[in-house]
């Protein structure tokens, strides 16, 4: 354990010391009777960790069990890591500030590529090989999960296991097996042999194939109530329900929509019962519903009368969001006295949307938008991509339109004097197991063309326009089509300086440019289109939706038909066989 | 109006002010201690404390104050014991009237600095100067300032060193003092120092806040 007095030296030294403290309230009792003990790392800083549902999930849900420990880490900002370096400090738990070696397993929740470098700044720190095969049996077993999982090639090799899926399940049984073989004194290898046959769980020093595993009914699974409430300030600081997993709308870039399939839903009563323990157990101002598309939820105007209710009376403020365009309902929204709207149509005009499968219709977008300004909006946010497949100079222009809507919108409705209006533009990532995951992302030349030539056109009066940063964008697409050969590549980018890559004023683009040449790799390989008869590197994993399904959407993509949502109809894309949708 | 002596320890004392502070109020919410809010266009709770802590300074006897109906000081006590984080707990809690506007009425504090190698006596010569200069951080310029008025009392007890600074209005912020005093060869760190109680002051002698309130 760390000497908690040259730790206390050592925090009056950095910027928001509370980030490696702990010591939030409601933290579960870690001192109990234990013959296991995990470590939940989350590679970024404490804020961003903290705000991860996922991570609170799976942390709670173990300790609620006998003789389960679980404690967190998150990677320590430059600061800190510098002053850990310089007075000897391994990477420590918060908890107990114990160290990686002290745990029976560390497990890494990976949700964004440009993470991965992180890991191996907290493998680092910790002072553990990055190399799974580099680990013997005086090392935790150290594995990896969360969205990013979809495809673990880049990152395999840095992890005794790799698991897919839904941690209620994948998690709960490798601790559990882990248990049983630490009793029986089985070493790591027999342990791994045992595990890999564990539904979700890859070891990739085994290798075949692996099914994910998802959460059966999701209404009677494992969600806490009584969560961490940190006393610093972090990204998302407010209780969360989760209304269901899955997205019915299938919009063809998305991954998230894909990956969370089933879709599974929690009953309102399950969700008011929750909101009531969250608000009573936490203290927290804000109650968020989270969802892939909040507005599909069944009975969402039951559900918002209901937490109306519960809110008002503890002065708590609702926040929703994630809705849709289509079904953005006015009545709502009013209700929930907001002075800000974010819509995000994707593309400018109504054919690269049917292209994409944002069911979104011009008609909508202008009824909700006139909706929403005669309920009093001050501030709209849109969000839209660049660099789709079939995107031309006119779906650019098609976004300007729409700026112009809104404005003229508001000069015919508006209650209030002034309308904000803030255009964010991400450029299009194909990601794996989306319909567009054979696509290629657009050279990094055409994106700077486009920033550009919606940068002259948004020049309006109380318009704002942000746009995503061109070259992380070409890292992450490198990184989430990877393959095993990029392992080398992220120890290179990491050893030549390489870490927070997600934070702009971190990513340092030549560095990583530099490590792909370094190791004899054309980072176009993977950003560049992909044959659709080529073997992906994901392909061993069974994630539920079939390769042939998103073939035909992609067929229909180019042809410029939509596949309608879902709910009314199942469209066959394979996931109902991990569970079934729609309980 | 509910008032709370609590302490700001351990963790807790690595927690900026406003976080501290919202903190509290959380677990004014967590009591359901029926604090009211004001009547803006962003209401917020009603709460007040006094001079902030510096970062690492540890204290038992912070003071937070909320606009709450709520009578019975017994009951409120044990329910913030109960909803507070470890290192924030509260040892008194009294109801007034009125709100005590400590944050202006409070004009000293006692501290207590844990040395690991004793205080030596010629520290105690500061008492005898009429002047004391020590650097000060003003606006991102560090300034020499002269503080001798705002030192009201040193003493020692073993290697604790106590002392009594301006606190309020006319503050000297305590880490700042015992960073000077290193001139005489005390190292100690924020995390040594610890507030031990605050004062008013009734006829021109400090008495302890928790006496005006009970």
């Amino acid at each position: 354990m760390i000497d908690d007095e040259k730790l206390k030296r050592l925090l009056l030294q950095v910027e928001k010391p509370a980030r490696y403290l702990g010591g939030e309230y409601n933290l579960p009792d870690v001192h109990k009777p234990c013959d296991e003990r995990v470590c939940l790392c989350f590679a970024d800083k404490y804020e961003v960790g903290m705000s991860n549902i996922g991570l609170r999930i799976l942390y709670h849900m173990l300790n609620d069990t006998d003789g389960v420990v679980c404690e967190r880490c998150f990677a320590p900002s430059v600061d800190m890591a510098e002053k850990m370096r310089e007075n000897e400090i391994k990477l420590f738990s918060l908890e107990t500030r114990r160290e990686f070696c002290d745990f029976d397993i560390v497990g890494f929740s990976v949700g964004f590529e440009l993470a991965y470098t992180n890991i191996l700044y907290m493998m680092d720190l910790a002072g553990v090989p990055f190399y799974a095969k580099d680990r013997g049996e005086e090392y935790p077993l150290i594995v990896a999960g969360g969205p990013c999982m979809v495809n673990p090639a880049p990152i395999a090799d840095f992890f005794d296991a790799v698991l897919v899926g839904e941690g209620e399940v994948n998690l709960a049984n490798f601790v559990a097996l882990h248990r049983e073989c630490k009793k029986a004194g089985t070493g790591k290898r027999e342990f791994l042999e045992r595990a890999s046959k564990l539904e979700g769980v890859y070891v990739p020093s085994i290798g075949g194939r692996v099914k994910r595993a998802v959460v059966k009914d999701l209404d009677s699974a494992y969600f806490p109530t009584k969560i961490l409430v940190p006393s610093c300030d972090i990204v998302h600081d407010r209780s969360t329900l989760e209304l269901f997993r899955g997205c019915a709308n299938g919009c063809r870039f998305c991954q998230a929509c894909f990956y969370y399939r089933p879709i599974r839903e929690r009953k309102k009563d399950t969700l008011l019962k929750q909101a009531k323990e969250l608000i009573t157990n936490t203290g927290y101002e804000e109650l968020s519903l989270s969802s892939l598309s909040t507005s599909d939820y069944s009975d969402l105007k039951g559900l918002v009368e209901g937490l109306k209710e519960e809110a008002e009376k503890e002065n708590v403020k609702l926040a929703l969001p994630s809705l849709r365009l289509d079904s953005f309902e006015a009545e709502i929204y009013e209700d929930t006295k907001g002075a800000s709207l974010t819509f995000a149509p994707e593309a400018g005009t109504q054919r690269l949307r049917d292209v994409i499968n944002k069911n979104v219709g011009e008609k909508d977008i202008e009824s909700s938008l006139r909706a929403a300004l005669a309920h009093g909006v001050k501030n709209v946010k849109l969000y839209f991509m660049i660099g789709l497949p079939t995107e031309t100079l006119d779906d650019l222009k098609g976004i300007v339109d729409i700026v112009r809507l809104v404005r003229k919108l508001h000069a015919e409705c508006g209650r209030s004097k002034i309308i904000n209006i803030t255009v964010s533009t991400a450029v299009f990532i194909p990601k794996p197991l989306t319909p567009f995951q054979w696509e290629a992302q657009i050279p990094i030349d055409e994106m700077y063309g486009k920033q550009d030539y919606l940068k002259s056109e948004l020049r309006f009066k109380n318009v704002k326009y942000s746009w995503h940063d061109a070259k992380a964008s070409v890292i992450e697409a490198a990184l989430a089509r990877g393959d095993g050969r990029q392992s080398a590549v992220i120890v290179r980018a990491y050893e030549t300086g390489c870490v927070f890559d997600s934070w702009n004023e971190c990513f340092d683009y030549d560095k990583w440019m530099e490590a792909f040449r370094y190791c004899g790799i054309d980072p176009s390989e993977y950003t560049g289109a992909i044959p659709t008869d080529k073997e992906l590197a994901w392909d061993f994993i069974d994630n539920g939706v079939t390769k042939d399904y998103l073939l035909k959407e992609r067929e229909r993509a180019y042809e410029g038909v939509t596949t309608p949502n879902c709910i009314g109809k199942c469209n066959g894309c394979g996931a109902n066989k991990l569970g079934r949708c729609f309980q | 109006m509910i008032v709370f002596r609590h302490r700001k320890t351990d963790e807790a004392s690595f927690l900026s002010h406003i976080d501290a502070m919202r903190v509290l109020q959380r677990t004014m919410r967590r009591m359901k201690a029926g604090v009211r809010y004001s009547e803006g266009f962003v209401p917020h709770m009603l709460t007040y404390s006094t001079t902030p802590l510096p970062l690492g300074v540890q204290s038992v006897a912070e003071y937070f104050v909320a606009d709450s109906p709520m009578t019975d000081a017994d009951a409120l006590l044990e329910s913030f014991n109960e909803c507070a984080p470890d290192g924030m707990r509260a040892d008194f809690c009294a109801v007034v009237a009125k709100n005590p506007n400590l944050a202006a009425n409070v004009v000293a504090s006692l501290y207590e600095v844990g040395t690991r190698d004793g205080v030596p006596d010629d520290v105690f010569g500061i008492l005898d100067e009429k002047e004391y200069f020590m650097k000060q951080l003003k606006k991102g310029q560090e300034l020499d300032v002269e503080v001798r008025g705002k030192i009201y009392s040193m003493e020692k007890e073993g290697n604790t060193l106590r002392l009594t600074l301006a606190t309020g209005n006319d503050n000297l912020r305590v880490d700042s003092f015992v960073a000077s005093l290193s001139r005489y060869g005390v190292r100690v760190t924020a995390n040594d120092i610890t507030r031990v109680e605050q004062f008013v002051s009734i006829g021109g002698s400090f008495v302890a806040a928790k006496e005006i309130l009970a």
